[in-house]
């Protein structure tokens, strides 16, 4: 299907290269047509993209990639906080909030808690509190654990349930009660609901098979656009030979800093600021426009091991940026990317059924089809919605925090192959 | 005739919508899961074997699980298999597709996508030409993400 007509459309435009300088030479020049005023994304950014359910949070009284600030601040270790009087703690009211999605994600998403706390598929990245009732531990000490387990470790990966306001001190309290109820190891009947034996998913689909991947159709949109003249009268095609030839490793050595911007650009970006200053097309990040191309641009480079520019000036202050950020508390749940992505920390191991993932390995198949949103997601959309999931306002996609971040991650892949574009749950 | 890979996700999509129908509908049990192949094989009760059916272990989006399905057979004029049905007892209707194959279709093999509600059986029955009916069946555990709403 489109590969017999991207061959149908090599042959015309490999003859027009012909007659053309190869783009690798004009690269060399010093200044790529870049466009360098205003956003490069929907202006101002709006969260309504994501729907009512994500949109009406609000987090505003919380750390954001911009803003890292806002979250109330550390309570001092040790400072305990008595626990309320006059509320009579209920096991079975604290084993409804352990396992209620909607408070954080449950408990059970990162603690196995007992054949009470439900067998079926809880995580590993925090202890088994199976037999936390037997420990000995005073209400004291449990409910300040929920209320805000940093005053008595403050490097915890634990959200603050009370102190940011996920539970009201008497949820804490239920959930006390029903801690103190927990006494017996849980026996799953399934290795697959144990976390400790849960097979880890294997993805072996083959995404660039077009009948597994429904992102690929979307190339032909792709192929369209580089012959369509923009506004200019000019088209991808009036100066570059076809894509395979011009760009069979470019993607590969994005995102790269851009002194004229300030920041760091990807694909995407690259994508929107070039066209809009040659063939004057307005292709805004993730629009169709924007991801077909951007897809495009990568699945002609696949193969190639990922090797971006970290020496430059710019470029090592973008990842010692991204370095402290990978390391900030944002949202109300207060998570870093290193609580979830670090080997030493939840990374590689199950938050409720999902496995979760290094910062190597995962960067080389974007774009991805999410099939469980039936969208295609660029790297910038996959960040964005890391800040949705922690409860923290994500910025716009072009926001130069990304950019930092985009750089630190491929830094991180570095040397490995283009593998785009990919599908995932 | 054979399906080619086109017409099986086509299938695939009309199972999904067949699915989607019964909406409201209380959830297939073990019976009714039980009960559809049963139909399917003339009251024949199904011998585990010959039947593969490649799906995941555990699924981590239920809204579309590949499944393979293939069939041991020479698939010749006097012995191949006929039909292949699908069916999940923990959907709110157990019939997911059933495909059809000749003895030109050279193998007896299909793939597709499907939509499973929970955690639940995934039962593969063929016909085959002389009659005689195999099974398999698989659970696949459809997870529940970890970041809640």
């Amino acid at each position: 299907m489109m590969f017999g007509r991207m061959l149908a459309l090599g042959a015309p435009l490999a003859a027009l290269g012909l007659l053309m300088a190869p783009w690798s030479e004009t690269r060399a020049a010093p200044e790529v047509p870049l466009y360098t005023e205003g956003s490069a994304a929907q202006s101002p950014w709006e969260r309504s993209i994501y729907g009512a359910r994500w949109g009406d949070r609000d987090s505003s009284a919380f750390n954001t990639l911009d803003n890292t600030n806002a979250s109330p601040e550390l309570p001092p270790i040790g400072e305990l906080r008595p626990v309320p009087a006059g509320i009579a703690g209920d096991p079975e009211k604290g084993k409804e909030l352990a396992a209620n999605r909607r408070k954080g994600g449950s408990c059970l998403a990162c603690h196995v808690m007992g054949p009470a706390g439900n067998a079926d598929l809880p995580g590993n990245v925090g202890p088994d509190l199976s037999e936390i009732g037997t420990f000995g531990h005073d209400d004291s000490y449990l409910y300040n654990y929920v209320y805000d387990p940093r005053v008595f470790n403050p490097e915890t990966s634990m959200p603050p349930w009370g102190a940011h306001g996920i539970l009201t001190e008497e949820e804490v309290v239920h959930i006390v009660a029903f801690m103190k109820t927990l006494t017996s190891p849980v026996e799953f009947s399934d290795p697959r609901d144990d976390p400790e034996t849960r097979p880890v998913p294997v993805e072996d689909r083959d995404g660039q098979d077009p009948l597994v991947n429904p992102a690929i159709w979307t190339m032909e949109t792709a192929l369209d656009l580089y012959e369509e003249a923009g506004p200019t009268g000019k088209s991808c095609a009036s100066c570059h030979s076809p894509a395979e030839e011009d760009f069979s490793t470019w993607a590969a050595s994005m995102p790269v800093w851009e002194p004229r911007l300030d920041k760091v650009l990807g694909v995407e970006e690259f994508v929107y600021r070039h066209a809009r200053a040659t063939t004057g097309a307005e292709w805004l990040m993730q629009s169709e426009e924007n991801l077909a191309m951007a897809m495009y641009l990568r699945f002609v480079a696949n193969g190639t091991p990922i090797d971006v520019d970290t020496e430059s000036e710019g470029a090592k202050a973008a990842i010692a940026r991204a370095e402290t950020l990978y390391h900030t508390k944002l949202g109300q749940l207060n998570f870093s990317c290193a609580d979830c992505h670090e080997d030493s920390k939840g990374a590689n191991k199950w938050v409720r059924g999902q496995w979760l993932g290094e910062s190597r390995g995962q960067l080389p198949h974007f774009p991805v089809y999410r099939t469980s949103r039936s969208e295609i997601w660029d790297i910038r959309k996959r960040l964005q919605w890391c800040n949705v999931a922690i409860w923290a306002d994500e910025l716009a996609p072009d926001a130069k925090v990304y950019g930092d971040l985009e750089l630190w991650l491929s830094s991180k892949n570095e040397g490995l192959p283009l593998n785009a574009p990919n599908i995932r749950h | 005739m054979t399906l080619t890979r086109r017409d099986t996700l086509l299938l695939g999509a009309c199972a999904t919508a067949f699915v989607f129908s019964g909406r409201g509908m209380a959830f297939a049990s073990a019976e009714l899961a039980e009960e559809a192949y049963l139909e399917f094989t003339g009251g024949a009760e199904p011998e585990l074997g010959r039947v593969t059916l490649d799906a995941p272990e555990i699924a981590e989006n239920g809204n579309t699980v590949p499944i393979s399905v293939s069939v041991d057979s020479p698939m010749t004029a006097d012995d191949h298999v006929e039909s292949v049905l699908i069916v999940a007892d923990g959907n709110p209707n157990p019939d997911v597709a059933t495909f059809h194959f000749t003895a030109l279709s050279g193998t007896a093999a299909a793939t597709t996508r499907m939509r499973l509600a929970k955690t639940q059986n995934v039962i593969a029955v063929a016909r085959m030409s002389d009659g005689s009916v195999f099974m398999d069946k698989k659970e696949i555990k459809v997870t529940i993400g970890g970041c809640g709403g």
